[in-house]
């Protein structure tokens, strides 16, 4: 589990933003605040249960913006520096007190077995980051799930579909505000049941 | 383990010696209605074909119950491949809402009469998958007709096999003919 | 006057006997060759990571064992167990982490037959599904001692397993281990050297090794197009890197290669399982952790090797009881998507023989 790789990124590209490292101080919450936030006076820590702690990141991982997520992806995959050829998988965090949406990817390195998350922040409103499939072939039903799921739009996807639900389906279920309601031909269907029960005269009492 | 042949429940098909008891008796004269749906009843009893159909966790215990050890060919239980030749369907496991209709047209493809098991709680009512879900179906009874519930998680092949045991006791005591001969005259009238 | 051909389209399931579950697939054929096979998915999603949000870490155990891949019910607790357990810091107790090695690898055999009978049932062996279910029984004997179910155990825990073993049961595993490596040989003279099994399945279904990579394939069928990597190698989890083993790795990348890996597999967990055997260590089973675990604000990947492949988790914990975000990364949905790879440029007659060797659950698949 090593940072260096993600250290080796920064160094590149500026603009990318470290997870904070275990024990390194207070993590701003999402939003992300400006680059550089002055660190907060530490006041003398009272001793805390374990929960209450500061979020801790054991994997390391990088947020991007989303601008230049295709470029960066390009680099990792491609550059022998990194040589993160292999694509886990990619999903997402839906973090609605901030109203936004955190796409998240996972690279690993059969060579050097170094393991980097990417996180791109996107709105809960309108989300849309480039597709990756040009890089990583094995991105297609990982992004296709992904759109169901949490409605992200990638662009230049070759085949932006529904993967899980139904194509007919309304809403994407993994968002923290989805509230579930049965289809109307399975509420039918069900009712319909129930009639028929009801016809045999079963299940009434005496 | 129970390798020793006691201990798996024994078939309870009507012996040979009835069964000729009841063909003796069939020129008997008057009866011989409920005699002949006696013989109906005892072959189809004693052969139902399931259609191999496995949704989930349950289909491996069902995989299970038909081959070694459990030997569901035994009681006449020979899984088919397609629903047209088969009578029975078990509803094996969790069953979405995407796949719900394809259970429904698979149940209507199958020729008359026809039955269905459902096999563990996931099938018979969402069971461990009833709260905070968006995709499976509460119960394959929304949208087909159960005639026998196996509960379990995933049930074992000895409750998969009384649960074909209750089906074949259904299937005896079905008026299978005489609700045939009453659906045959209602239309010819 | 050259010969008007038209595509047919043929559509394979969600109800086919040899699609292994609801698996969908929609071939295009040119005559007998295959243009394009897409699988279509998600007959089986049952929304375990929406379901996992609103569980506690403790009942999640019994969740994965259901929702994941479910051959294989002890791996995804594995996987749970060990992304909570690095988040929370919690130390799990020597003679835990050999008995739960002994109990993946016994897992993994287990799934392994069931993919080696089903392999053979879709290429005509039924012979082949009955051996395998045999042994496959022995394995659940054991379970069923050891953690009280059949399919699933809901076994392990957060810093430990759940009970110790019971008295004599570990003679058992050693005695099931000499009788399943005798069973071997008769598995090879049945199917691996049968020549009508190896005219269908050598050569057929090559996925070369960038390919492989690129598509996001992992376990067995990476590792036959020649990717020599295995998670219990490369990131050591439990007591893996305490004991030896080897990986089969072979690089045809066919059906047989597949195969021949998985094969080569079984043996290798059974050398595991004896190692472990050899070395239990006496002591404590689990360390203490409280039943409503909070586990601290962080997020964390942790990744095992199912008998499918690179499974793993991504845990984010927001400080409560329940977790904030879980996703699985499945090994059979990626390897799924290779299989259109895979298919291309053969028969009509291939399919159900590059279907099988790539060993998919759906429920792994769709989750």
């Amino acid at each position: 589990m090593s940072w260096e790789i993600a250290e080796k990124l920064r160094a590149r590209f500026p603009e990318v933003e470290l997870f904070p490292r275990p024990g390194e101080g207070e993590h701003h919450e999402a939003p992300p605040s400006p680059p550089t936030p002055p660190a907060p006076p530490a006041p003398p820590a009272p001793k805390r249960p374990a929960h209450e702690a500061p979020p801790a990141f054991l994997t390391p991982g990088v947020v991007v913006p989303r601008e230049r997520l295709l470029e960066i992806c390009g680099v990792l995959a491609t550059d022998a520096e990194f040589g993160l050829r292999y694509l886990s998988f990619v999903s997402a965090i839906d973090r609605p007190e901030a109203g936004q949406l955190e796409v998240l990817y996972h690279l690993y390195s059969f060579e050097t077995k170094d393991e980097l998350a990417l996180k791109v922040r996107v709105s809960r409103e309108h989300p849309s980051v480039p597709s990756v499939t040009s890089v990583w072939d094995g991105a297609n039903w990982h992004e296709r799930e992904t759109y169901d799921l949490f409605g992200i739009v990638f662009d230049g996807h070759p085949n932006l579909r529904r993967i899980m639900m139904t194509d007919d389906w309304i809403g994407h279920p993994l968002r923290k505000d989805y509230v579930y309601q049965d289809p109307p031909w399975l509420v039918e269907a069900a009712r319909q049941r129930q009639r028929d029960i009801e016809g045999l005269g079963l299940g009434e009492r005496a | 383990m129970s390798t020793d042949p006691k201990a798996i429940p024994r078939s309870t098909v009507m012996p040979l010696d009835r069964a000729l008891e009841v063909i003796d008796a069939l020129p008997g004269g008057g009866a011989v209605l409920t005699k002949v749906e006696d013989v109906l009843n005892w072959g189809r009893a004693a052969s139902v074909w399931p259609l191999t159909f496995g949704l989930a966790c349950c289909a491996i215990e069902m995989m299970q119950f038909m081959a070694t050890r459990f030997d569901a060919d035994r009681v006449g239980i020979i899984p088919r491949g397609t629903p047209r030749q088969a009578d029975c369907i078990i509803v094996a496991g969790r069953a979405t809402i995407k796949i719900a209709p394809i259970v429904r047209r698979l149940w209507e493809q199958m020729p008359e009469p026809k039955y269905v098991v459902s096999m563990g709680s996931c099938a018979t009512c969402g069971g461990p998958f009833y709260y905070d879900n968006y995709s499976i179906l509460k119960g394959i009874d929304q949208v087909i007709p159960v005639d026998v519930y196996v509960p379990g998680c995933p049930p074992r092949p000895e409750a998969l096999y009384e649960g074909f045991l209750k089906l074949q006791e259904k299937i005896r005591k079905e008026p299978f003919l005489r609700r045939r001969i009453a659906a045959a005259a209602q239309a010819g009238s | 006057m050259a010969l008007r051909t038209e595509e047919l389209i043929l559509n394979m399931g969600p109800q086919h006997p040899s699609t292994h579950g609801v698996l969908r697939l929609i071939v295009t054929l040119d005559g007998e060759n295959i243009v394009d096979a897409q699988p279509d998915i998600g007959y089986l999603h049952s929304s375990v990571e929406k379901m996992m949000e609103a569980r506690t870490y403790l009942q999640n155990i019994a969740l994965v064992d259901r929702g994941m891949d479910y051959l294989t019910a002890m791996s995804n607790e594995e996987v749970w167990v060990l992304a909570v357990e690095r988040l929370a810091k919690i130390e799990v107790p020597e003679r835990a982490k050999s008995i739960r090695t002994i109990m993946l690898e016994l897992q993994r055999i287990s799934s392994h037959l069931i993919w080696w009978g089903t392999f053979g049932i879709d290429l005509g062996a039924f012979t082949a599904f009955l051996w395998a279910m045999r042994e496959r029984e022995r394995i659940m004997d054991l379970f069923e001692a050891s953690t009280g179910g059949r399919l699933h155990h809901v076994y392990f825990r957060i810093g430990g397993v759940n009970e110790d073993l019971p008295e004599g049961w570990t003679d058992r595993v050693a005695e099931f281990c000499d009788y399943f490596l005798a069973r071997l040989p008769e598995y090879d003279d049945l199917i691996t050297g049968n020549p009508i099994f190896q005219a269908r399945t050598k050569g057929v279904g090559v996925l070369p090794l960038s390919t492989a990579i690129a598509m996001g394939a992992s376990g067995p069928v990476a590792r036959a197009s020649g990717l020599s990597y295995d998670v219990r190698k490369a990131h050591p989890y439990e007591v893996y890197d305490r004991v030896s083993f080897d990986i089969p790795v072979r690089t045809a990348g066919d059906c047989f290669a597949r195969y021949e890996v998985r094969m080569e597999e079984m043996r290798q967990s059974v050398r595991i399982i004896r190692q472990c055997l050899e070395h239990l260590p006496a002591g404590e089973i689990r360390s203490k952790v409280q039943v409503a675990l909070k586990v601290p604000k962080g997020e964390v990947y942790a990744r095992t090797e199912s008998p499918r492949g690179d499974l793993g988790i991504y845990l984010v914990g927001d400080g409560s009881d329940k977790p904030y975000r879980v996703k699985i990364r499945a090994p059979a949905f990626s390897n799924l998507y290779a299989l259109t790879e895979m298919m291309k440029g053969w028969k009509v007659a291939d399919v159900i023989a590059i279907l099988g060797s790539i060993d998919i659950v759906l429920s792994d698949v769709d989750r």
